[in-house]
């Protein structure tokens, strides 16, 4: 499922300056994207641009065959439940559920996602502290259920906001293991300002190249 | 996860937060409910006041007293008066004073003595006179049956028939009652005569029967030595005074008796008024904690989901459709309400008997009005509406929700 972004304006909430535009930028389906740049230049805007939580001020956002603008909120509100799985900048835990009752909460209520959770959560090594609430969990922890998350949910898409901001070069590592694994064979999309990681990436795009072309 | 659990999750994972909404909402029912209960009974009162009768003779207790207890059937066993007052009051009387007492003034009279309870209801004892009263709106009829003899007889309300079953020619069983603080009773076997037809006033809750089956009784429990003429008491006598009539009759019996007369209409009015104004302002306060309750549950709410924004953003974010979330607002508001209802529904029920006995005389006694917990109900629905109705806020803010600022923290 490729992603095309065509003519793209956003502009500020003031609706009178720009924040970026975009004449084109395709990420083919399968590819492990890092969109690098310096912090508050949009590049978070961009990854929700992506998922559909707003719609751009001019321009088309096309995933598959779907064209963002064409859809109404239902419809790409389902679309990102199906095919997209984030990892949010701040993660984006609830924080009155535990570690399985985040993984689970996405998924469809059938048995088979309890099964899902469950072997997500393993995968990341948190098998132990399922049932421990998330704000008992250390930072590096909290990363790994909401890579848990993206990895039960079977999306072909995952997109991945500054996933390791505040976390050392050990972990840092570790996340960008548990994503790059996470997304074998779907579409990785990462923005971050961290120079570490640039090189465990097929492509890497200079966002202000991307806004400037 | 469905919106349901969702919502179960929210509800017992923020326990205070729940526990403090359910409290407050809870109180709000139970205190509106408790007032609304109080208002309603006040006002029932005067539903089955017997009409008819402009005055009434009895043991001097205070005007109120005496008009619920002879024209209601409520309140304490009251005093006697002498029985030769009923006979006095048929006879001309010229007084040292010069002042004359005229029986002309006196339309009609009907003596009334209590001597047993059927149940809750009071066995009153009467006579012919009782069945012969002028066309007043509360007359009472016969439905089936005749009249009662001087023997072991009895006429039953049709409440108390409809009530027990009771169908004429069966026998009841009634238990003396024969003084206030009455410690044994005895039973009194009495035949069924016949059946009132049903009415508007408190006769429909009483029995009648003789008042010489009335003095059988009263003389089998002051003992056998006593001969059957020798009591001769009453409790009250229902007058119909014609013009001017009140006014002689009161110079006899508040100067020169140990009874106590009073105008109907009088007391009735000054029952309205003491009871009338308590009425208004339980109404006024019953709707001023329903505003109340209303506001704090909408605002509770309002503020307990205005806390959850971010979590509705990145349910959104996750691909949760507004539909959903909308389900699990609803779910969590419903919870919400329902719970606080039963819980103040239940607080209701057990303070209010407590309140009853508080409040003493005030009040007439559940047995003579009900008071039914679902009196209460005007609240809970008004508090069902007021959880649903707060969720509305924050639906109307999630339609216009933006996902992509709140999740960049604008």
């Amino acid at each position: 499922m490729d992603i095309s972004l065509t003519d793209i304006v956003v502009n500020l909430p003031d609706g009178r300056r720009s924040l970026f535009q975009i004449r084109e930028l395709k990420i083919p389906y399968g590819s492990r994207m890092l969109i690098h740049g310096p912090s508050g230049i949009g590049k978070t805007t961009l990854l929700h641009l992506i998922a559909g939580l707003f719609l751009p001020d001019k321009g088309d956002v096309t995933v598959g065959d779907s064209r963002m603008r064409d859809m109404n909120d239902f419809q790409r509100s389902g679309l990102r439940r199906k095919k997209f799985g984030i990892v949010f900048q701040r993660l984006n835990l609830i924080e009155h559920l535990n570690a399985y009752e985040n993984v689970v909460l996405p998924l469809p209520p059938v048995p088979e996602s309890a099964e899902r959770a469950v072997r997500s959560l393993d995968k990341v090594n948190l098998s132990k502290l399922r049932y421990e609430r998330v704000t008992n969990l250390s930072l590096g922890e909290q990363q790994r259920v909401a890579i848990a998350r993206v990895l039960a949910s079977n999306a072909s898409i995952v997109l991945a906001d500054e996933p390791t901001s505040s976390v050392d070069d050990k972990n840092a590592k570790d996340v960008i293991d548990a994503l790059l694994e996470t997304s074998e064979n779907k579409t990785l999309v990462v923005v971050s300002h961290d120079h570490r990681i640039r090189p465990r990436f097929d492509t890497v795009a200079d966002f202000e190249q991307l806004t400037s072309s | 996860m469905t919106p349901l659990r969702l919502a179960l999750l929210d509800l017992i994972r923020k326990k205070t937060s729940t526990v403090i909404v359910i409290i407050s909402v809870s109180v709000c029912v139970a205190a509106g409910g408790l007032f609304l209960r109080l208002s309603i009974m006040s006002g029932t009162r005067f539903a089955t006041l017997v009409e008819g009768p402009n005055a009434v003779i009895g043991a001097k207790a205070g005007g109120i007293e005496l008009l619920l207890g002879s024209l209601n059937q409520e309140g304490p066993y009251p005093d006697f008066i002498p029985g030769g007052l009923y006979q006095t009051l048929k006879q001309r009387i010229q007084f040292d004073d010069g002042s004359v007492y005229d029986p002309a003034g006196v339309r009609h009279i009907v003596p009334l003595v209590i001597f047993a309870q059927f149940g809750k209801y009071r066995v009153l004892g009467t006579d012919q006179e009782f069945f012969m009263q002028p066309n007043a709106p509360d007359s009472p009829r016969l439905l089936r049956g005749e009249w009662f003899g001087p023997g072991e007889e009895i006429i039953v309300g049709s409440e108390v028939a409809r009530m027990n079953d009771i169908r004429v020619g069966d026998t009841l069983t009634a238990q003396s009652w024969t003084s206030r603080n009455q410690k044994n009773a005895s039973p009194i076997r009495m035949r069924v005569t016949g059946v009132f037809e049903a009415g508007n006033s408190s006769w429909n809750r009483t029995c009648f029967s003789s008042i010489a089956e009335a003095n059988r009784v009263f003389n089998n429990l002051i003992g056998p030595s006593t001969s059957t003429a020798a009591f001769d008491q009453l409790h009250y006598l229902l007058v119909y005074t014609r013009l001017g009539g009140f006014r002689s009759i009161a110079t006899l019996i508040n100067r020169r008796s140990v009874a106590e007369l009073i105008s109907v209409p009088e007391q009735k009015a000054h029952l309205e008024n003491l009871t009338g104004t308590g009425i208004r302002l339980g109404v006024s306060v019953s709707f001023l904690i329903l505003l109340l309750a209303g506001l704090s549950v909408t605002g509770v709410m309002v503020s307990r989901f205005d806390g959850m924004r971010m979590q509705m953003a990145v349910l959104k974010a996750l691909g949760f459709t507004s539909s959903e979330m909308s389900r699990w607002l609803l779910w969590e508001g419903t919870i919400l309400g329902f719970t606080s209802c039963i819980l103040g529904a239940t607080t209701d029920a057990a303070v209010f008997p407590l309140l009853l006995s508080l409040l003493g005389s005030a009040l007439p006694s559940p047995d003579v009005v009900p008071s039914h917990i679902y009196y209460s109900a005007p609240f809970w629905i008004a508090t069902l509406f007021g959880t649903t109705l707060a969720v509305i806020i924050p639906l109307f803010q999630l339609s216009r929700q933006d996902a992509h600022s709140l999740l960049k923290g604008l």
